[in-house]
């Protein structure tokens, strides 16, 4: 039961194995399409609902970006029998608790109810589903809001804006991952009534839609309420998707970016790297950790501990259906550490993974630390519900959510190697440099951008 | 195939089941040590908290010293170096690391079960052995000034800065966490080591443990590393709550540029203990607590002003504060001032409607509900128990609590913490584009980052 460790010295590796108890979870369908998730667990009495629409900002048209996340709002605002601003009122009248987050791929909406609530929260869900309500004066108000909070969360925060000008980079403008889900404060701007309506009907419908009930209900009585409120919504026309096309994506593009807002030089180098149903996104996976989780990570070693020219260094995967962006970025720790230098040492600590490869005991350490992760966010019945309808939905195996850690178990420290040397070493990055600027000093090209 | 069901109103609540805070034990090491346990086995998965009853307050001269000593405690310990410790610790795939607050420091570990002994005997070189080696003191130093300009770069740090400078003084409460230049550039290996040595006592602590804890054989890991530590409770720090200005007034933190307005506007609020903190959270929440709040509502769903308004109560061993926070657009900075100032003026003017009183009621007992689900979350509670020295049945007896109260106990609350008129407002925003139009509310200062008063 119990791993046992010895002592020190670290040299040695000690693979770690950890049965994850995945809770009984059992799925239909109902006639219309709508797949339905259950997962009982009677410890505490609460339920968490998780509705996720298989739409995101890639299905989002040039001159409209940001419509997906916009369109996440007015979902809060009122539906056939629920009048607007009623849905949070009912909500949080009962103690419950709800919110929801759009990505380029997905619109992941949640609510977490005294178990006792199972039928309300059933009741909103289903009603923001089975039909059209939303207000004018709602999209006027949450136009509003949805720039505020571009200004707060991109606009105004230092860096906030390095994905977007990545995208820009990365993918032809004809790519919906070109643009980020806030989108731009002028397409935000733009949009309609009409857009609004046309983007409910072809996306929120039961058949482009997963619904996951975890915590503690019974499920013959679910059932029956899911059947009820769900099974008269009419299935709606298929969603056309976007396909893959790696002919817009583009590399070796740099952009300088003048601000005035912050505090040192930084510089994000992005590469591209397969989608998420690629094998080789779990070895990517588990080299952005080598690379800068935890401080015996490379980059923290390297660039912050013993070169002491960064105060942040991180690497993390963006990845979506249609393909991924590897960052690796770094932010100086003085005034007179320049951009070029930064990169430089990035670039030197991908190479040296690419050519020199892994250890064992770095490779263990990642998948110890992967399992430690998918554990502890298991103990929340709101995080299964989400994980359940994240790896149903787009991975069509919900089993991942409880059992993700073994992907990562097997692989070696070829792979990662293999991996390291295909898409870090086999192509340029796009890059993203950030100089510290006086005032009113605004973003222009660099010289030889493409 | 389907019951017939009508959607045309909400449905009936099912059979209601009551959530009960969990129970947890208090157990004491030889040495006098409190523990508090709670046991739950759902997964394998351990957090462990040990609380110094130190903090920020005990800086004394030199600000951040508190923060400064807690960073350094994973920087070489025992016989082990930075790079050792990190590279252990990495390995287990646990997570370490160690902060201060203001009334206290936490060193904070979540592991495997399987791997708590060896990360125990990490965690008691981390706490009790610190070697604060010279050339970490200098490193340290270099990232927390560089911390410190990069916090400095978000409007709603300048912001919560500048408001309890406002509202504290030269309290240790006015004092901010991580420092500044001058006292980073001061504190070096003797201090960090005097710090540790004078607040980093037996007498000083206790441990909150949660999840797949083993008792019998954690209390005994517990005597094996830690039943040697001594020293007794250091003298306490106290200083008087700041008297409230009697007059509102406007502080705005210059930030040249800004596209948007971080505010705060806030009073001195009232000590975790008092018998009016029930209360006082719940007209808050009331207020702007939640979603639904009346602030929010205002602020965002009416005006579109905000991403999110909220008003928080920050209530610790001494009294702190009481304040509204937003980031609105540059151009709605006065209007959404106003409207603020106008929902004070309501909220102290007449007793909250009984519809609204039920709801935020309900909410407030629900939400409690739906927050100790994980033993981490039961953890943070407990946590508070043990530090504010609240009943050990507190949080039992907090839903009646709530249910008790009545729309005059709010009132009463409101008009002695929220009058518009002991309030101080900070932005930090761009002076020249907001000054002229905010001098119509009241008098207003500009300072710069570091709370000197500048022209613009």
């Amino acid at each position: 039961m119990t791993p046992t460790l010895p002592d020190f010295p670290p040299s040695r590796t000690y693979p770690l194995r950890i049965d994850i108890a995945a809770p009984p979870f059992t799925g239909f369908t109902l006639a219309n399409g709508l797949r339905v998730i259950f997962c009982p667990d009677h410890s505490t009495p609460m339920v968490t609902i998780n509705v996720l629409y298989h739409v995101g900002s890639k299905n989002e048209e040039r001159g409209r970006t940001g419509f997906a996340h916009l369109f996440e709002h007015l979902m809060f605002d009122g539906s056939q029998h629920v009048e607007r601003g009623g849905y949070d009122r009912f909500c949080t009248s009962v103690g419950g608790d709800n919110n929801a987050f759009t990505s380029s791929d997905i619109t992941d909406y949640y609510i977490s109810l005294p178990a006792d609530r199972l039928a309300l929260g059933l009741w909103l869900e289903s009603d923001r589903m089975a039909g059209f309500a939303i207000q004018e004066v709602s999209l006027v108000t949450q136009k509003n809001v949805v720039i505020e909070e571009k200004r707060q969360s991109t606009d105004d925060v230092p860096y906030g804006d390095a994905t977007i000008a990545m995208r820009e980079l990365a993918y032809d403008p004809s790519h919906p991952y070109s643009w980020e889900p806030i989108g731009s404060i002028e397409d935000i701007n733009a949009a309609q009534m009409d857009d609004v309506r046309a983007f409910y009907q072809r996306f929120y419908i039961p058949s482009n839609a997963m619904l996951v009930i975890a915590g503690d209900f019974d499920a013959v009585q679910a059932r029956k309420l899911v059947e009820g409120y769900f099974g008269p919504i009419p299935a709606g026309d298929p969603v056309v998707r976007p396909m893959v096309n790696p002919e817009l994506e583009r590399h070796g593009a740099r952009v300088r970016i003048d601000s005035p807002i912050i505090p040192f030089n930084a510089v994000f180098l992005g590469y591209h790297a397969p989608g998420i149903h690629h094998h080789d996104i779990y070895p990517l996976e588990l080299l952005t950790a080598i690379m800068a989780e935890g401080e015996s990570s490379r980059l923290y070693q390297t660039l912050e501990y013993t070169q002491e020219i960064a105060s942040e260094a991180e690497c993390f995967i963006d990845d979506g259906e249609l393909g991924s962006i590897f960052y690796v970025y770094a932010v100086a720790q003085q005034a007179n550490v320049m951009p070029r230098e930064l990169e430089e040492a990035l670039r030197l600590e991908i190479r040296r993974v690419a050519e020199e490869g892994v250890s064992e005991r770095e490779l263990e350490k990642v998948k110890n630390k992967k399992v430690t992760r998918v554990v502890h966010s298991l103990q929340s019945i709101s995080n299964r519900a989400e994980r359940l309808a994240y790896f149903s939905m787009l991975l069509n195996d919900p089993l991942l959510a409880f059992r993700e850690a073994d992907l990562y178990a097997g692989v070696s420290v070829e792979d990662i190697r293999r991996v390291a040397r295909r898409y870090l070493l086999g192509a340029e990055p796009n890059v993203v440099e950030y100089y510290q600027a006086s005032r009113k000093k605004r973003r222009a090209n660099a010289a030889g951008a493409s | 195939m389907s019951q017939t069901i009508d959607r045309t109103r909400p449905p009936k609540p099912g059979k209601q089941s009551q959530m009960l805070f969990p129970t947890f034990a208090l157990h004491t090491m030889k040495n006098g040590i409190p523990v508090y346990v709670v046991e739950n086995h759902a997964q394998p998965y351990i957090s462990l908290q040990i609380v110094i009853r130190s903090g920020a307050s005990s800086d004394g001269e030199l600000p951040g010293l508190a923060e400064f000593t807690s960073n350094l405690l994973l920087s070489g310990a025992g016989k082990m170096s930075a790079q050792e410790l990190a590279e252990e610790i990495d390995y287990l795939g646990a997570s370490l690391d160690a902060s201060a607050g203001r009334d206290e420091t936490t060193i904070g570990l979540g592991v495997l079960s399987g791997f708590l002994p060896r990360a125990l005997s990490i965690m008691a070189d981390v706490v009790l052995r610190p070697t604060f080696p010279a050339d970490e003191v200098q490193r340290e130093r270099k990232q927390s000034i560089a911390a410190l300009k990069q916090h400095r770069s978000d409007p709603a740090y300048l912001a919560s800065v500048q408001f309890r400078r406002e509202i504290h003084g030269d309290a240790p409460y006015g004092r901010e966490i991580d420092g500044n230049e001058d006292s980073l550039r001061k504190i070096n290996r003797a201090e960090c080591s005097r710090y540790h040595q004078t607040y980093f006592t037996a007498g000083n602590a206790f441990f909150v443990a949660a999840g797949d804890v083993q008792v019998p054989e954690f209390l005994e890991m517990l005597e094996e590393h830690f039943g040697q530590w001594g020293g007794d409770r250091p003298e306490r720090m106290s200083f008087a709550p700041v008297p409230g200005t009697g007059l509102p007034r406007i502080v705005i933190v210059d930030r040249p540029d800004s596209v948007q307005s971080a505010l705060r506007v806030g009073a001195p609020g009232l000590a975790r203990r008092d018998p009016d903190y029930i209360a006082m959270i719940t007209i808050n929440t009331l207020f702007g607590g939640y979603f639904n709040s009346r602030i929010n509502n205002n602020l965002r769903e009416r005006n579109g002003y905000t991403y999110g308004a909220r008003s928080l109560v920050d209530s610790l061993l001494m009294p702190g504060t009481i304040s509204v926070a937003a980031s609105v657009g540059t151009g709605v900075t006065e209007a959404a001032l106003r409207e603020i100032f106008n929902e004070l003026e309501s909220i102290t003017a007449e007793p909250v409607s009984e519809t609204e009183l039920e709801m935020v009621k309900s909410y407030i007992i629900g939400s409690q509900a739906l927050q100790i689900e994980t033993p981490g979350q039961v953890a943070s509670f407990v946590r508070a128990i043990a530090l504010f020295g609240l009943p050990h049945d507190y949080y039992q007896r907090f839903p009646a609590e709530v249910r008790e109260l009545t729309r005059e106990q709010l009132l009463d609350v409101a008009r002695r913490y929220m009058r518009p008129d002991r309030m101080v407002g900070v932005i930090a925003g761009d002076a020249r584009t907001i000054r002229e139009k905010l001098e119509d509310i009241c008098p207003v200062k500009v300072v710069n980052e570091r709370g000197e008063e500048i022209t613009v």
